[in-house]
C-alpha cells in the first residue's frame, strides 16, 4: 500500500479437522490487526474442512526453549 | 416468529409482489458486485488481500446465484416464467465497471453493508426458503464487512490524494446506494406479515457509514 513503511505484523494460523487431531500449525498471515487477520485466515486457508481455526499474533508467543545454536 | 411458510400460495399478493421485488434487487446486487469484486480482486495492495478478494467475489456470486434461485422460484410458481438477473434492479453507480482498487473498496463499503442491513431484517422470516439462505449469507458477510471497513480505514488514514478520492468514491457510492435502497425500504414495510422487520436500512447505513 503506498506509503506504508512498518512491515505488517504476523499472525500464526492454527487449526484441525477433527476433535480427536491436536490443532497444529498451518501458515502464517500478514495483517494490520486480528480482525483482518481472521478475514485472510479463513480465505487463504479454505482447503480443509477445519472444526476449529486459530491465529496468534507472533509478537504475543512466548519462547519456551529457545532455538539452540548448532541445532 | 410468524407461521412458517415454505410455498408462496401461503403468501397473499401484496406480499408475494415484496418479496420477489426485494429478493430481485438483493441478487441483482449481489451479482454484479460478485463480478466487479472477480474482476478487481488482483488490484489489492498485498497478496492476502487479493486472496481474500477473490473469496469474496465467489462469496457473492453464490449467494446472488441462491437468493436469485429463490425469487425464480417464486416467479415459475406464479406463472412459469423464469427470471434471471435483472441488473436494472442493482444500485446504478454497481451497473459501471470500477475504476480501481477504490471503487472496489467504496463498493465493499457501502452496496456490501447495505445488503448486510437488508439480510438481518430478514433473519427471523418464516419464509423459509429466504431464512435458511439468509443466515448462512450473513455468516460470510460478516467477514465482508472487516474487510472492507479495515481497507477503508487504511486509505483514508493515508491522507493527500488518496484520502480525498477515497471519500468522493464513498460519497458517490452511498448516494447511489440510498436510492437504491429506497424500494428495499418499502418491500421490507410490506412484509412484516412475514416476520420481516422493518429497517430504516437507509438511516441504518450512514450511521454504519460513519461508525
Amino acid at each position: 500500500m503506498s506509503g506504508r513503511s512498518a512491515p505488517l505484523p504476523l499472525f500464526e494460523v492454527f487449526a484441525r479437522r477433527q476433535r480427536e487431531e491436536p490443532v497444529r500449525h498451518i501458515g502464517t498471515v500478514q495483517a494490520p490487526d486480528a480482525s483482518m487477520a481472521r478475514v485472510y485466515a479463513h480465505s487463504l486457508y479454505d482447503e480443509e474442512d477445519w472444526i476449529e481455526m486459530w491465529i496468534v499474533r507472533r509478537t504475543d508467543i512466548v519462547t519456551v526453549t529457545p532455538l539452540r545454536k548448532g541445532a | 416468529m410468524a407461521v412458517e411458510m415454505t410455498s408462496l400460495e401461503e403468501l397473499d399478493a401484496g406480499s408475494r409482489a415484496a418479496l420477489v421485488d426485494l429478493v430481485g434487487r438483493m441478487a441483482s446486487c449481489k451479482h454484479l458486485l460478485g463480478q466487479r469484486f472477480a474482476q478487481w480482486c488482483t488490484g489489492a495492495p498485498t497478496l492476502e488481500g487479493s486472496v481474500a478478494a477473490a473469496s469474496m467475489a465467489q462469496e457473492e456470486l453464490g449467494h446472488s446465484r441462491v437468493f436469485s434461485g429463490v425469487a425464480r422460484g417464486i416467479q415459475e410458481n406464479e406463472a412459469g416464467e423464469q427470471t434471471g438477473t435483472d441488473e436494472s434492479l442493482a444500485p446504478e453507480i454497481l451497473r459501471a465497471p470500477f475504476g480501481g482498487w477504490l471503487d472496489y473498496v467504496a463498493a465493499a463499503r457501502v452496496a456490501d453493508t447495505a445488503v448486510t442491513i437488508l439480510l438481518e431484517a430478514a433473519v427471523d422470516c418464516s419464509f423459509a426458503p429466504l431464512r435458511q439462505r439468509v443466515r448462512k449469507a450473513l455468516d460470510e458477510e460478516e467477514f465482508h464487512g472487516i474487510y472492507a471497513r479495515s481497507w477503508a480505514d487504511a486509505l483514508l488514514g493515508e491522507g493527500g490524494p488518496v484520502e480525498r478520492d477515497l471519500r468522493a468514491r464513498l460519497d458517490s457510492w452511498r448516494a447511489s446506494v440510498e436510492a437504491w435502497l429506497a424500494p428495499c425500504e418499502a418491500d421490507l414495510a410490506a412484509l412484516g406479515t412475514l416476520g420481516i422487520r422493518p429497517a430504516k436500512a437507509r438511516e441504518e447505513l450512514r450511521r454504519r457509514l460513519a461508525g
